[in-house]
């Protein structure tokens, strides 16, 4: 099967993490202890006493750093989004590959809806109609997100040393298509969400 | 963990060395209503108190009719239905709060509240005198210290000092202060449930997650943590600082009254000392009601010698109970959800706090998290031995023990319109920071204001204002140039530190960052110091500085609107307004709050036909290229 190459994210590696961060739920783990063992590391209280102002200044800020990094980095689409990122940032030919559309009967009722709301704005039945598309789409997000949720899981991801990592194009490919696609939908639910306000 | 405020610019800021390993460090339990110290020897911690006293020293401060002090704990309590105004409990509630800020809270507090002269802060007025909560702990820190002391035999001067986990920065701040009043050098601010996992972790070396329920006199906190061999992480934690025994007692209180038939004598008593009757009766029922199914509540007016008695079944004081104590769980809910884990996770719920006592409280956190909760520790004095275990940390004795704590309020930055873009998330481990890029609309821009805020909600006005910056120093360059990037870090201590460079500049200018609002606690220390001798004087002259940032800023907007519109008005005017633009950068060195103002004053009167000219002006400027018939 054909492999794309890429690289661990900078993130990643910014934290001293030089091995790969799965995308599953697995990583939260891992994450944490990673978490643990620097936070011991880096922490002014169990500093040697004899440390240095320069050197406490330099750990309270990687500490810092590492801090604020870690309540992002625990996001699983924050890890999928990044490692999608720095995928087409060393795969540039996979950038086009696909552009996200809406569904056809979803777009159909959503341009319905558009123009309903122009002509009778705050129409108590077009405002129902569009809570209930909200939903609808709502649904479908959510079952988008399972789905990447099992595709993450089921994608053998391998190492080459410390800073490279394959994985096979035909997965990953679809793996950018999905979230594409769940990200243009949670657009499309804040614009209901905005509509509906 | 008290945020304030350190300046620097983009030089590292000098690190206070760790202390060297010598002297006792006291562990500090500053309760709402009982307070007690606590000091770690031979690796194991204990409550200091004297032999003939009991181990809690009530939080509670009398006062002479001249504002002096007479009593500090039990001795205090005796005095309280005698002499209500004089008697001051529940001083906790205040900390860092203003009038505004306590609302409702105080409607059942019998002594007279006023803020002070800045409106940041409430005083308690006792005869001529004002006296800030700060005052009155600092009066129950030096007791405890010198309980510490007597107990020792030597002298105790440095402590770690607990407050609840959801107490924000005014009320660190204000906590600090007290300790530094009272003569202790505060090592750390650490929060309560964290001390109190601190002391059963010590001893209890099992791995696992637990909760620290933790309902004290007038706050409530909840804190979910990972125990792991030397390591006590904090997942996350949350509560509500208006919500504690005091509570339960003032809705017993209200039922109490509601029972006393009209017309009885009682009625003739006044109000505030029928109230502190009334909470008294309350607080004794309180209590009885942990061990039996009925208590009579006793409501005893000693001046005019009448009594009235009502007896209460338990099940009616739940009833009354039971929609505050809702709250709490609802914070529980919160805490789970922030820490990412569900009920069945949590291996052990520990009550801490004197008012987990009460069965009702008990119950329901059982029903809620699905276990019996461990009622094993002194709840008393948990909080007070974790804090000395702590201290022991600090002075590098607590044999590689980490404990890692979090922000517990968010952070966040003002933007248009008044809505808050949080910074730094609640629950952030510490140390954490975040970093904003701002840059320049207009060429003339040469300053930023940064508002700070701490909370939870969307809006700024409903969050607390922590404090305003004031970026300035840019250099003139076109509207995009600057890319100054603003680094708010937080550290160990929870200080705030907020630095900026420009990036496109690098290191080459230096871009001041100042407060223009906010007391820091360097300040608020300096004008509790000099609050008796030269209240005055000090007022004046901070009033004074903030009139100067406002004049430098006036002083510069004044010279760019001359430059643009001077030559546009009548020749006489401009020459008026250059002469009163002189007069108020003379006033400026003048050191004169008055006369600073009369400058100010009038150099804005002759400014009026420049100002409207330069806005005419950009308005037709924005109007220029526009269909008039769509403005």
């Amino acid at each position: 099967m054909p492999e794309i190459r890429f690289q661990v994210p900078q993130a990643y590696r910014d934290l001293g993490i030089s091995y790969f961060l799965h995308l599953s739920p697995v990583a939260e783990e891992d994450l944490k202890k990673h978490h643990v063992r620097e936070t011991r590391r880096l922490h002014p209280d169990l500093l040697a006493i004899d440390t240095s102002d320069e050197e406490r200044e330099l750990a309270e800020a990687q500490l810092a750093a590492l801090n604020s990094a870690f309540l992002r980095l625990r996001e699983t689409p924050v890890r999928l989004d990044m490692t999608l990122e720095q995928i087409l940032e060393n795969n540039p030919q996979l950038k086009h590959s696909e552009k996200p559309q809406l569904p056809r009967e979803l777009a159909m009722e959503y341009f319905e809806l558009q123009e309903a709301l122009e002509e009778k704005p705050g129409d108590p039945e077009t405002r129902e109609a569009i809570g209930r598309f909200h939903n609808q789409v709502r649904i479908e997000t959510l079952d988008l997100g399972r789905q990447i949720e099992n595709f993450i899981a089921s994608t053998p991801i391998e190492r080459y040393g410390d800073k490279e990592l394959g994985a096979p194009t035909e997965a990953i490919l679809s793996l950018i298509k999905l979230r594409n696609r769940e990200r243009y939908l949670r657009s499309l639910q804040n614009d209901l969400e905005n509509k509906l306000a | 963990m008290a945020i304030q405020i350190e300046l620097g610019g983009t030089s590292p800021q000098k690190k206070a060395q760790a202390p060297a390993p010598q002297g006792p460090v006291l562990g500090i339990d500053l309760g709402t209503t009982n307070s007690l110290v606590s000091v770690v020897q031979d690796g194991k911690a204990r409550v200091l108190f004297p032999a003939d006293e009991r181990p809690l020293l009530p939080s509670v401060v009398s006062l002479n009719d001249d504002g002096s002090l007479r009593n500090v704990g039990d001795e205090a309590v005796v005095e309280r239905s005698a002499r209500p105004e004089h008697v001051l409990f529940s001083v906790k509630r205040l900390m860092g709060r203003s009038l505004k800020d306590l609302h409702a809270d105080i409607s059942e507090i019998p002594y007279t509240l006023e803020d002070d002269e800045l409106g940041a802060q409430v005083r308690i007025r006792v005869g001529d005198r004002g006296i800030s909560p700060v005052e009155v702990s600092s009066e129950i820190l030096k007791a405890l210290k010198a309980r510490a002391e007597k107990a020792l035999g030597e002298s105790c001067n440095r402590a770690v000092v607990t407050v609840p986990a959801y107490f924000d920065d005014a009320q660190r701040s204000a906590t600090k202060a007290a300790g530094r009043l009272a003569g202790l050098q505060v090592l750390r601010v650490i929060n309560e449930p964290t001390a109190a996992a601190l002391a059963y972790g010590w001893s209890n070396e099992n791995p696992g997650t637990v909760a620290i329920f933790d309902l004290g006199g007038g706050t409530f906190d909840i804190s979910i943590l990972r125990i792991e061999p030397n390591t006590y992480q904090v997942l996350s934690t949350a509560g509500d600082t208006h919500l504690g025994g005091d509570d339960l007692d003032r809705a017993l209180a209200q039922w109490i009254a509601s029972k006393i038939p009209a017309g009885h004598t009682l009625h003739a008593t006044s109000p505030s000392r029928l109230q502190a009757a009334l909470l008294v009766a309350a607080e004794h029922a309180k209590k009885k009601l942990s061990d039996s199914e009925q208590a009579t509540a006793l409501v005893h007016d000693s001046e005019s010698q009448t009594s009235f008695e009502v007896v209460i079944q338990r099940f009616e004081a739940h009833a009354l109970w039971q929609p505050i104590l809702k709250r709490a769980l609802e914070c529980c809910q919160s805490a789970l959800q922030d820490a990412r884990i569900t009920t069945d996770q949590i291996e052990e719920v520990i009550l801490v706090g004197g008012s987990t006592r009460v069965p009702l409280v008990k119950k329901l956190v059982a029903e809620f998290f699905g276990r019996t909760p461990n009622d094993s520790l002194n709840p008393d004095e948990v909080v007070s031995l974790g804090a000395a275990l702590q201290g022991e940390i600090l002075s590098g004795r607590g044999q590689d023990r980490l404990l890692m704590d979090v922000v517990p309020l968010s952070l966040g930055l003002e933007t248009m319109g008044g809505a808050v873009t949080k910074l730094i998330h609640r629950n952030s481990g510490l140390p954490t920071e975040a970093r904003e890029v701002f840059t320049n609309h207009s060429p003339e821009q040469n300053a930023f204001d940064l508002h700070i805020v701490q909370g939870e909600r969307e809006l700024a006005k409903d969050c607390r204002s922590l404090a305003r910056f004031k970026l300035r120093g840019m250099s003139p360059a076109p509207a995009g140039f600057h890319r100054i990037e603003v680094l708010f870090r937080i550290d160990a201590n929870g200080i705030l530190n907020v630095r900026a460079k420009d990036l496109r500049l690098g290191h080459q200018q230096e871009i001041e960052v100042r407060p223009s609002f906010g007391i820091s606690d360097e300040e608020l220390m300096q004008m509790l110091e000099t609050a008796f001798e030269k209240a005055e004087d000090d007022m004046s002259s901070r009033q004074l500085v903030d009139l100067k940032i406002e004049a430098s800023t006036v002083i510069r907007a004044a010279e760019n609107i001359f430059k643009t519109a001077g030559h546009k008005i009548e020749a006489a005017d401009a020459a008026e307004f250059k002469a009163r633009l002189v007069d108020l950068k003379n006033a400026y060195h003048s050191n004169s709050w008055q006369q600073l103002r009369e400058a100010m004053d009038q150099l804005e009167a002759c400014g009026k036909e420049l100002a409207e000219i330069q806005v005419n002006e950009a308005i037709s400027q924005a109007l220029k290229d526009k269909d008039v018939s769509k403005v």
